[in-house]
């Protein structure tokens, strides 16, 4: 029976049980995260892969080198996809790889491709999404403060998009559904897998410029152009409790 | 802070006719981010209740306004409210909306208030302020004031990142009826001018990677559809000579919305927002698909097909160009299949030197089967047996067109803002698309 790997989660741990497989020529009925397999039967012999930075950055390497480098990113975004089972799509994607080197991504009619593809664009488009949805709260000590809660693991790649938007400020995103914090201070930006503010801790206490953006919003639309169903399909419902123009009115 | 709210009310609300800096759906990257110093929003952060993209904080800077020009809001004879901004109120609100991620930049336009140099002066003034001292970093476009010195709009280009201005209407005949106070050369002056500004900038970049910059995402215009009556040809081959003469990145169309009654307007039942998006689609033909004005329409045809998108509606009046073979057929050809956009027609090259493509992988590449497969054949062979028959596909793909094109002569709404991209899978999201402004 072939066994199942179990790694921590991170990207780098998924690298390192790539180069693990690579190098020991092995074939898992499964790769998973620990926190995924300790709700799972012990029926199936387990081997924990230790994240190791250096195997990851080989691996890295060697799927840019002998792939491609957009092959890699697709494979980066698929991952942070969070579905379940995403790591096997990802290893079947990786081994054709090896046998197709950089024409891999232009397969596209191929099922093993496709589905990594499609999972790529689906972060990519979320991300992207959300580099405009993200709305920033100024908290006491000019201290700007977001949360999101979105279907992908976006954090990582919608950071660093802010860090050249606003170098000079300290700002914090927070992952709400995942416990992660995006943390920029002194020019340095760091990624925590904890919350470092309970949202119920944030302030609530409007800043004058949320109320004036409100009022913009509402007062921009032409009704002679009125059209709800096209901004619902822009901008999913799922988003609106996170974007202030969306807020229901309290009162005034 | 209320005085601000009330200014902030009734100038956003009197710029939203502007269609240039959030159009319904358009929002594509211009290819043009080649160069870092290219600033290109790209990121819609709002869609308001019309279902326009906001990206900017779009406002005029004061709407008083000395002409009289009869389709727009702000006219000096119509009563309504007026205000201004002052420059550090416009600086402000654009640094504060910026800061909390509301907006990508700032999108400024005005009235003439007093004189056109005097109105230029003050939106220079403001774009100056902004970036000078309050060290703005974000996107701006700003408005040219047709009449106004040319020494004023050349400096605002120094701190803007667009720049347009609005030619209005389709011909100098309806100018001269509907804007008395604008003339032809008003307009296409400062274009020319701005043209040859930028043209000369790209070369002393090119030498000079110090050189200043100048408007950097270029010069854009908007015209009014449907408050004149020139044709659809017309307003194509205006467009056309626009982007060959001026290098426009992007004409802007505005279907007309009647604000105030005037014997020199039509009386419109709704804003011709089907025309407008017909438009909207030829115009992408002639940006990225290979298409002339006079190849989309002629004078026994002047209009586009309601009916239908003008790719197809093309392709049905040159059914001796097709079957094209997937298999074969160059880019350019390709393109000009129905159902296939210049995504899947860069798939299809790419995947066919693997191996030969059929049917479900077109399905799979992101083509639009449903219209692509009365034009196409894979491998020699058509996907129904069937002959080519004009009336017939005619009336098959108006069939399909959209449920949301049908409803909108009730009820004047458009659910389908897709501009072409309905041509391609749903997930171009604008690595920068959105993008373009
Ligand atoms: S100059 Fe501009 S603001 Fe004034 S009436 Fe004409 S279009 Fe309106």
């Amino acid at each position: 029976m072939s066994p199942r790997f179990v790694y921590d989660g991170t990207f780098e741990g998924f690298l390192s049980v790539l180069h693990h497989l690579l190098n020991n020529v092995e074939d898992p009925e499964e790769i998973q995260t620990s926190e995924k397999s300790a709700q799972h039967s012990l029926w199936m012999e387990s081997i924990y892969i230790r994240s190791d930075i250096e195997h990851s950055k080989n691996m890295k390497e060697r799927i840019c080198n002998e792939i491609s480098p957009e092959a890699f990113r697709h494979i980066y975004y698929a991952f942070l996809s969070d579905r379940d089972g995403v790591e096997m799509d990802i290893l079947q994607y990786v081994n054709l790889g090896w046998e197709l080197g950089e024409n891999l991504i232009y397969q596209i009619a191929d099922d093993r491709v496709r589905r990594i593809h499609n999972l790529s664009a689906k972060v990519r488009r979320e991300k992207h999404r959300l580099l405009g949805f993200i709305r920033f709260r100024l908290l006491p000590d000019d201290l700007l403060y977001a949360e999101i809660a979105p279907d992908c693991d976006i954090l990582p790649l919608v950071a660093p998009h802010f860090v050249n938007r606003m170098s000079h400020r300290r700002w914090i995103v927070h992952d709400r559904k995942r416990k992660k914090t995006a943390l920029f201070v002194d020019g340095e930006l760091k990624l925590l897998d904890e919350e470092i503010i309970r949202p119920q801790h944030v302030p609530k206490k409007e800043d004058p410029y949320q109320s004036l953006w409100k009022r913009y919003f509402r007062d921009i639309a032409i009704w002679e152009r009125h059209n709800p169903r096209l901004q619902r399909s822009r901008m999913p419902k799922k988003y609106w409790n996170m974007l202030l123009e969306k807020e229901p009115d309290i009162g005034g | 802070m209320r005085d601000l709210e009330e200014k902030l009310r009734i100038l956003g609300a009197a710029a939203r006719y502007d269609a240039s800096c959030s159009s319904g759906g358009s929002h594509r990257a211009i290819s043009g981010a080649r160069r870092g110093s290219c600033r290109l929003p790209g990121i819609c952060h709002s869609w308001s209740d019309d279902g326009r993209c906001v990206s900017l904080l779009k406002i005029l800077l004061t709407n008083q306004c000395v002409y009289d020009c009869a389709y727009c809001a702000n006219r000096s004879s119509r009563e309504v409210p007026r205000e201004s901004f002052t420059s550090d109120e416009v600086a402000d609100l654009t640094v504060n909306f910026y800061r909390r991620n509301y907006v990508e930049g700032l999108f400024l336009s005005s009235s003439v208030k007093r004189s056109p140099d005097h109105t230029m002066e003050q939106l220079l003034l403001t774009v100056k302020k902004l970036r000078e001292e309050y060290g703005f970093k974000g996107y701006i476009h700003v408005k040219a004031i047709p009449g106004s010195d040319h020494d004023l709009i050349r400096e605002a280009c120094r701190y803007a990142d667009r720049i347009s201005v609005n030619i209005e209407l389709p011909t100098e005949k309806s100018l001269r009826l509907l804007a008395p106070q604008k003339s032809k050369e008003d307009i296409l002056g400062p274009m020319g001018r701005i043209h040859s500004d930028i043209t000369a900038n790209r070369e002393e970049r090119r030498k000079f990677v110090n050189a200043p910059s100048y408007a950097p995402a270029g010069q854009t215009t908007q015209l009014i559809v449907g408050a004149t009556p020139e044709n659809d040809l017309q307003i194509i081959s205006l467009a056309e000579d626009l982007y060959n003469k001026y290098r426009l990145k992007r004409i802007y169309y505005s279907a007309f919305i009647p604000v105030s009654p005037d014997p020199r307007l039509p009386q419109l039942a709704s804003p011709p927002l089907l025309r407008e998006h017909r438009l909207y689609q030829a115009d992408w033909l002639l940006r990225y698909y290979g298409f002339s004005s006079r190849e989309l329409l002629d004078d026994c045809q002047p209009n586009l097909d309601e009916d239908m998108d003008p790719k197809s509606s093309w392709a049905l009046r040159n059914l001796h160009f097709f079957p094209v073979e997937i298999n074969i057929a160059d880019y350019e050809t390709l393109l000009r299949v129905p159902g296939i956009g210049v995504k899947s027609a860069r798939r299809i090259v790419h995947a066919r030197k693997f191996h030969s493509l059929g049917f479900e992988d077109l399905q799979k590449i992101g083509v639009v089967l449903k219209r692509a497969k009365y034009f196409i054949t894979c491998r020699g062979r058509y996907f129904h047996r069937s002959e080519m028959d004009g009336d017939l596909i005619r009336e098959k793909i108006r069939c399909e067109s959209p449920a949301g094109f049908r409803e909108r002569s009730t009820t004047g709404q458009l659910s389908l803002f897709e501009h072409l991209s309905a041509d391609e899978p749903h997930n171009k999201v604008p690595s920068s698309i959105t993008g373009e402004l």
